[in-house]
């Protein structure tokens, strides 16, 4: 047996075992989508127990939410559309900055708001590992400006 | 060729289940149009106009419970000079026909997918993706596809798959093992497997965070973890952070030659430590600062300290912050204020801002960097809204920057009728 048949075996036998298990579970899911829309920033625990305090979408969510949604591919799609991760975390070739499309959003601390051009030289070798995953591998076309 | 006619095929396929879709109110449908005009003019140097038309469409419950498609892109033409080297450019984010059970969550998508999930972070890849709940707590994704990233040098034999595995319980825990692989131009150019965790042994105190393993390199590439306690009274919040990241196997097969070592052999890791503070102070103002210590193998040590006060009430804001890079390399060296005020005016929303950067080394000749911004808003109904924005600039680059931005939004939104999403 070759190895890609042997990986297709695998694979096919992985999604047959979580099939089985997926359709023997009870219907313990969490829901899908908020019950009720909200306007502006939520701050769950004013709702919500202790437990939701992770997800407070206080001062400090602009920097803690990434732990938060690779936690699971549903969290931010509770409430979030897909667009609206997209304005920030751009895909292949993104060319309006996330605070050209938000000015007015000073709460949501919009990145590269103002002269981020020339703000990026240090930031960028402080910590290049916060640029990566936006302008690593995708969202060059601006950058190749530059950077040959 | 092949890709983008089977995604015109997928569009095709959910517009004729949408003509097809039984009667308004069993299907939700949504569709947001943005239009942007930025115009950027600088002394001595081109004029660009451009013009900008981001689509994101949803139709929800489509045709059959639990049938979904969704799709967002955006094309832009130079009204004026050429812009970044192209006269028109445009990127479609995702578009995916997804269907989801009545159960578990379980879901299947097709089409063009963005995904976060463990290691995968903003993957966007054409192909498909199955996920679902499990007994005892579990939680399973797995997905495969071809990258749109890697698209230099073209798609042939460009091939990501990789998945997820999650145990753990509503509020207490979730811990994630996950696995990326992706080949460009059938040669292996990435190997990831990831941790995530999430505990929250006692109430108001969580730790979230990941680790990442170069598997190509079979060496840790990066560990990131934050410790939160709180909302105490006041909404007082702390947190501390810490992050490792080897450099050599964090930055593996970036396109942006920025991220490619100048000297290969130079191991560079960065030990990141900091500490949050956010506090609701009442009458509307919220404080928060920072503190970061950057410490490298090889270029020296930095650190940071921001702080930022902010005030909301009856629709008015107001606020300001600071932050303050200190190091032994001075060309990393700055420090930053800014201001921001918004209001009602009559109908129209303003909103003024500014920032002034200082930085310790001059930057061609220039050691401060100046913008000024005005932006205004007019909600003509809950589904139509104009803004109009003005920014001055004087900075290293340009003497003098003048760039303005028109933008509309409209929107038709049936699924908010039950809640829903934004």
């Amino acid at each position: 047996m070759t190895r890609s048949a042997m990986t297709a075996l695998a694979a096919a036998l992985l999604l047959g075992t979580l099939g089985f298990l997926a359709a023997c579970a009870g219907p313990k899911s969490t829901a899908l989508a908020h019950p009720e829309r909200i306007e502006g920033l939520p701050i769950c625990t004013s709702c919500h127990d202790a437990a939701s305090a992770a997800t407070n979408h206080d001062a400090q969510w602009m920097r803690s939410h990434g732990a938060i949604a690779v936690r699971d591919r549903r969290t931010c799609e509770t409430c979030h559309k897909g667009s609206s991760c997209a304005d920030c975390h751009a895909g292949r070739q993104e060319e309006i900055k996330p605070s050209d499309k938000r000015p007015s959003r000073f709460d949501a601390s919009t990145p590269h708001r103002g002269d981020y051009l020339t703000q990026h030289r240090a930031d960028g070798r402080l910590d290049p590992a916060s640029c990566f995953p936006c302008h690593g591998r995708k969202n060059t076309g601006r950058c190749a400006t530059c950077h040959k | 060729m092949k890709r983008i006619a089977a995604l015109s095929a997928l569009a095709l396929l959910g517009a004729a289940l949408t003509a097809n879709a039984p009667p308004a109110g069993a299907t939700d449908i949504s569709l947001e149009s943005r239009t942007y005009m930025p115009v950027r003019g600088t002394k001595g140097a081109d004029t660009h106009a451009l013009l900008y038309e981001y689509l994101n469409f949803s139709a929800e419950d489509l045709a059959l419970p639990g049938l979904y498609l969704r799709a967002s892109g955006w094309g832009r033409t130079d009204l004026a000079d050429e812009t970044y080297g192209k006269k028109t450019n445009g990127d479609l984010q995702y578009a995916y026909l997804g269907w989801r059970a009545p159960l578990l969550n379980a879901e299947a998508r097709v089409g063009r997918i963005s995904l976060t999930a463990g290691v995968a972070r903003h993957e966007v890849f054409d192909g498909a993706l199955l996920g679902t709940d499990l007994p005892y707590g579990f939680d399973a994704t797995v997905f495969g596809g071809v990258p749109t990233e890697t698209d230099v040098g073209g798609r042939s034999s460009d091939t990501l798959y990789g998945g997820r595995l999650s145990q753990g319980q509503a509020g207490l825990y979730r811990l994630g093992a996950s696995y990326l692989k992706e080949k460009n131009d059938g040669e292996v150019s990435r190997e990831e497997v990831g941790a995530d965790v999430f505990v929250a042994p006692v109430p108001l105190v969580s730790v979230t965070g990941s680790s990442l393993y170069n598997s190509i390199a079979k060496q840790w590439a990066r560990h990131d973890y934050r410790l939160s306690v709180g909302p105490f009274v006041q909404a007082l919040r702390i947190a501390a952070t810490w992050s490792s990241t080897d450099y050599r196997y964090y930055f593996q097969s970036p396109v942006h030659p920025a991220f490619i070592p100048e000297d290969p052999d130079a191991d560079e890791k960065l030990q990141k430590i900091g500490g949050e503070l956010s506090v609701d102070v009442g009458m509307g103002f919220t404080l928060a600062g920072q503190y970061t210590s950057y410490t490298y193998d090889v270029a020296g040590a930095a650190n940071a300290f921001s702080a930022d006060l902010g005030w909301a009430g009856s629709g008015f804001t107001a606020g300001g912050g600071y932050r303050k890079v200190h190091g032994d390399e001075a060309e990393n060296q700055y420090q930053e204020f800014r201001a921001h005020a918004s209001a009602p005016v009559g109908p129209l929303g303003v909103s003024l801002s500014g920032q002034y950067l200082k930085f310790a080394e001059a930057i061609d000749g220039e050691d401060t960097a100046l913008t000024a911004a005005l932006d205004l808003s007019y909600p003509a109904s809950p589904a139509l809204e104009f803004s109009a924005s003005v920014e001055y600039g004087k900075n290293p680059e340009y003497s003098r920057e003048v760039k303005g931005l028109l933008t509309v939004l409209w929107r038709y939104d049936a699924s908010m009728k039950n809640g829903g999403t934004k």
